[in-house]
């Protein structure tokens, strides 16, 4: 009797099991984004002989039964907690927790990509700096794992030796070394990028050595904005994680005008507002990815030039460096070509500052 | 469509379920031959016609050859093996025959690219065995077209085995019972293949896929690598084996068991006697027995042993890593025919044992190898001191995939089997089943439902062959 009764459980429990998940599949109102993952979500595709045939129409419904499926951040929740918690892998999918950080470890240093990187650099100075009475500084950004992984037993990068081939390889400019003033606590506990309210030091350290003038932080108005779920929580998805994002402002950085030459379009102000309804919150410091942009800062003491070749880390330097220069150009050459260059920037008598993250030189296959 | 699919289990599944136990007996052959036509036709949509084209010639051929006497009959058999196999040649070989001809007489015949059909080696297997069969007069031919094709063409082992024979399931075909203890059977050996499948296969595939991207490589990599991949072949295999037992179970059908715990064996024999075993008789009833077998003089055994072998290693793959595979599996099995029973029987169990793993570690080295070159490296890793000896990143993944090492190494063993079963076996053990196992299969579902959604990682290994 006991064995029958298990039987008819067992028939019971996964007979509802499939049939509720799969009716509720069918029956739900797909979702357009799925935030969490900040991507849109796959749709159902459209059927017909040739999308049969040729097996895009199975493939595109596989896709849109895992978007659309009913629970999904919580079924990635538990696919997690599975992995991490019960099967204690200390990572997932190379995304792993440390000191209260999430973070996503490299293992391989890529020679030629911090070679590639310093090559592209260097043949920028050559065609449209050279001999222009321009000063020339190069800095690096640490991505967190240089705080957090050897320290935790991850696998890490050899920073050193990476250092060592980028110092060797670039020709014409001045290093400016930020690794010291900077410390895991100082990058979003959910995010890969640094916190703008923490750039102090790095802020100090660069108007010490390029000669600009900075405000002390205290002058700045910090502005709580939102929480703020960074690029790694949904990817460790081990719940809900998030961060307080803030923004610094003074009457330049809110008196500033940032000209995008992609969309052609001038914004008042260095913080872009209208972001904080999108995938990525920390697209609010000068409206995220961007080509090419131009502050200008009508309040600005004295006439000074700044060109900033920069990654996303750029955006929430930028706004900090403002007080002293009249005019910044933003350069993001992972979305525009060098070859253009010219045609948008005179570095006659200017600042030029490259200015990149480790990720990005050990992945320089992305700049253009 | 993958078993351990979300289209499949949330999809596919329920509704193939609920609309075979509506209909009354009559109708449900033809629902599951429409079912699994469907099947087919969603992973391969193209290749439906080669699928209703096989089903034809056995079809055909076991009626002519049942009606015909004599040398006829034999004519008539060779001609279905021979379209089969045919088949089976054109769509999974002729590249690889090309190059071969290209290499030895510096041709240079451009590449085909055919794609293979998926489950191709399986389903031709079936239909040659159903033949033979008939031929033999161990089966009457199957009249009903629809029985016929649903033999071939039953979806739940259709596309990875095991290799069902016509004999097993010749009476199910005709007429079935459907219990509550079946269908509970069966959901638990789908339950549980899945969780294999998905949970222990595809974790060990990431661990293979890591250490095959890795700069990092060590001695020690290769070694856990070499019982990384072994346990993914396994489970991966055995996992859907279980799948399709417990799917024809719960549609009425007794399919043969494919695997029974081969890592436990003692000896390359044993443990072909435990690893895909539908194989393994299938080449056994008919190539190795019809040669002769072992009542043949000591050269032509070898012979026999060599042949079968070759074609089991050909059969998984048109690459000459199979082929080493086989052979390699055949030198064994003839280095322990040769040792006398008296010595291996003295042998201590743990050294039978640890031979035995070594081997089949090395047997899956090449079987995953990347082409001749490919074993060649691996070899290199594991056996000389070209690379260190220990990395970090070893010592790192060693430590990451700990838990999953345990849990996979006993999981191969019986020993989750019989504890489970001498729990149940008492009084007060009966009663914690009766809560555990609907408890453990609700947890496998959400764990492998969680895996799905969240994971890129889900290749069958044996869909190539």
């Amino acid at each position: 009797m006991g064995k029958k009764i298990r039987n008819i459980a067992c028939i019971i429990i996964f007979s509802a099991f499939i049939l509720t998940l799969g009716a509720a599949c069918i029956l739900r109102e797909p979702v357009e984004i799925l935030v969490s993952e900040r991507r849109k979500a796959q749709q159902l595709p459209e059927a017909s002989v040739e999308s049969v045939m040729d097996k895009s129409f199975f493939d595109g419904f596989e896709k849109y039964l895992t978007d659309q499926f009913p629970m999904r951040d919580g079924f990635r929740t538990i696919n997690a907690a599975i992995r991490m918690k019960l099967l204690r892998q200390t990572d997932n999918s190379k995304v792993y927790l440390a000191d209260g950080h999430i973070s996503e470890f490299q293992s391989v240093l890529s020679e030629n990509s911090v070679k590639n990187a310093a090559a592209k650099f260097n043949s920028i100075f050559e065609k449209y700096i050279k001999g222009k009475n321009a000063r020339v500084y190069y800095s690096v950004v640490p991505d967190k794992n240089y705080y957090l992984a050897e320290k935790n037993g991850f696998p890490s990068i050899d920073y050193g030796r990476m250092l060592e081939i980028y110092h060797s390889e670039i020709k014409n400019m001045e290093y400016i070394d930020i690794f010291d003033c900077l410390g895991a606590d100082d990058y979003y506990t959910t995010d890969s990028h640094w916190k703008q309210e923490n750039l102090g030091k790095v802020i100090d350290r660069l108007s010490k050595k390029m000669g600009f003038k900075s405000k002390p932080f205290s002058d700045y108005t910090a502005q709580k904005i939102s929480d703020f779920e960074g690029v790694y929580a949904p990817r460790l998805a081990l719940g809900k994680m998030s961060d307080e994002i803030i923004a610094l402002k003074s009457p330049v950085t809110d008196g500033a005008k940032v000209f995008n030459l992609e969309t052609n379009k001038t914004m008042q102000g260095v913080y872009d507002m209208s972001k904080l309804s999108g995938y990525d919150k920390y697209e609010i410091y000068l409206s995220g990815a961007a080509a090419f942009l131009t502050i200008e800062n009508p309040l600005a003491e004295e006439k000074r030039e700044l060109v900033v070749f920069r990654d996303s880390f750029g955006s929430s330097l930028v706004p900090l460096m403002l007080d002293g220069y009249s005019k910044i150009t933003v350069v993001d050459i992972r979305y525009i070509s060098p070859q253009i260059l010219g045609e948008y920037v005179d570095f006659t008598d200017c600042d030029v500052l490259f200015i990149y993250n480790t990720l990005i030189l050990n992945q320089s296959n992305i700049l253009k | 469509m993958l078993f351990s699919s979300l289209t499949f289990l949330f999809a596919f599944l329920p509704i193939v379920m609920a609309v075979y136990y509506l209909l009354p007996s009559k109708g449900k052959n033809l629902w599951l031959l429409a079912a699994s036509l469907f099947f087919y036709f969603y992973g391969e949509p193209k290749y439906l016609v080669l699928m209703l084209a096989v089903i034809t010639v056995s079809y055909i051929f076991g009626l002519l050859t049942e009606k015909a006497e004599g040398k006829k009959r034999l004519i008539l058999l060779w001609a279905s093996v021979l379209l089969n196999l045919s088949a089976l040649i054109y769509f999974k070989y002729t590249d690889f025959f090309i190059s071969v001809t290209n290499s030895v007489f510096n041709t240079e015949i451009g590449l085909l690219g055919i794609a293979l059909p998926i489950g191709i080696s399986f389903f031709t297997f079936q239909s040659i065995s159903y033949n033979i069969d008939v031929y033999r007069k161990d089966v009457p031919a199957q009249k009903n077209p629809i029985n016929l094709a649903l033999y071939v063409s039953l979806f739940p082992q259709l596309v990875a085995g095991p290799i069902v024979r016509y004999t097993d399931i010749e009476r199910d075909l005709r007429s079935r019972t459907h219990t509550i203890d079946g269908f509970a059977y069966g959901i638990r050996r789908f339950a549980v293949g899945l969780g294999k499948k998905v949970l222990l296969a595809n974790s060990f595939g990431s661990f293979c896929e890591i250490f095959r991207e890795t700069d990092e490589k060590s001695t020690l990599f290769f070694w856990i690598y070499a019982v990384a991949y072994s346990l993914q072949v396994y489970f991966d295999f055995s996992g859907y084996s279980d799948m399709a037992i417990g799917l024809g179970s719960m549609f009425g059908f007794k399919f043969p068991e494919n695997f029974r715990h081969p890592y436990i064996s003692k000896s390359v024999t044993e443990f072909w006697r435990r690893w895909h075993i539908s194989l393994g008789s299938w080449f056994r009833d008919y190539v190795y027995i019809p040669m002769g077998g072992n009542r043949v003089k000591t050269p032509r055994f070898f012979f026999n042993i060599l042949t079968v072998w070759f074609l089991t290693g050909f059969w998984h793959g048109a690459d000459w890593t199979f082929i080493i595979w086989g052979l390699y599996f055949a030198a064994l099995l003839l280095i322990e025919k040769s040792i006398p029973k008296k010595i291996k029987e003295k042998a201590p169990s743990a050294i039978s044992h640890i031979y035995l793993i070594f081997a089949v570690l090395i047997g899956f080295v090449i079987f995953n190898a990347n082409g001749v070159e490919g074993i060649a490296n691996d070899f290199k890793g594991m056996f000389t001191s070209a690379y260190p000896l220990c990395t970090e990143a070893t010592l790192y993944y060693l430590r990451s995939y700990a838990v999953l090492f345990i849990i996979g190494i006993i999981g191969a063993t019986p020993a989750v089997k019989i504890a489970a079963e001498k729990l149940d076996s008492t009084k007060a053990g009966e009663k914690i089943c009766n809560l555990a196992q609907p408890a453990v299969i609700l947890a496998l579902l959400v764990a492998v439902t969680a895996y799905l959604i969240d994971g890129s990682y889900n290749p069958f290994l044996y869909f190539r062959f």
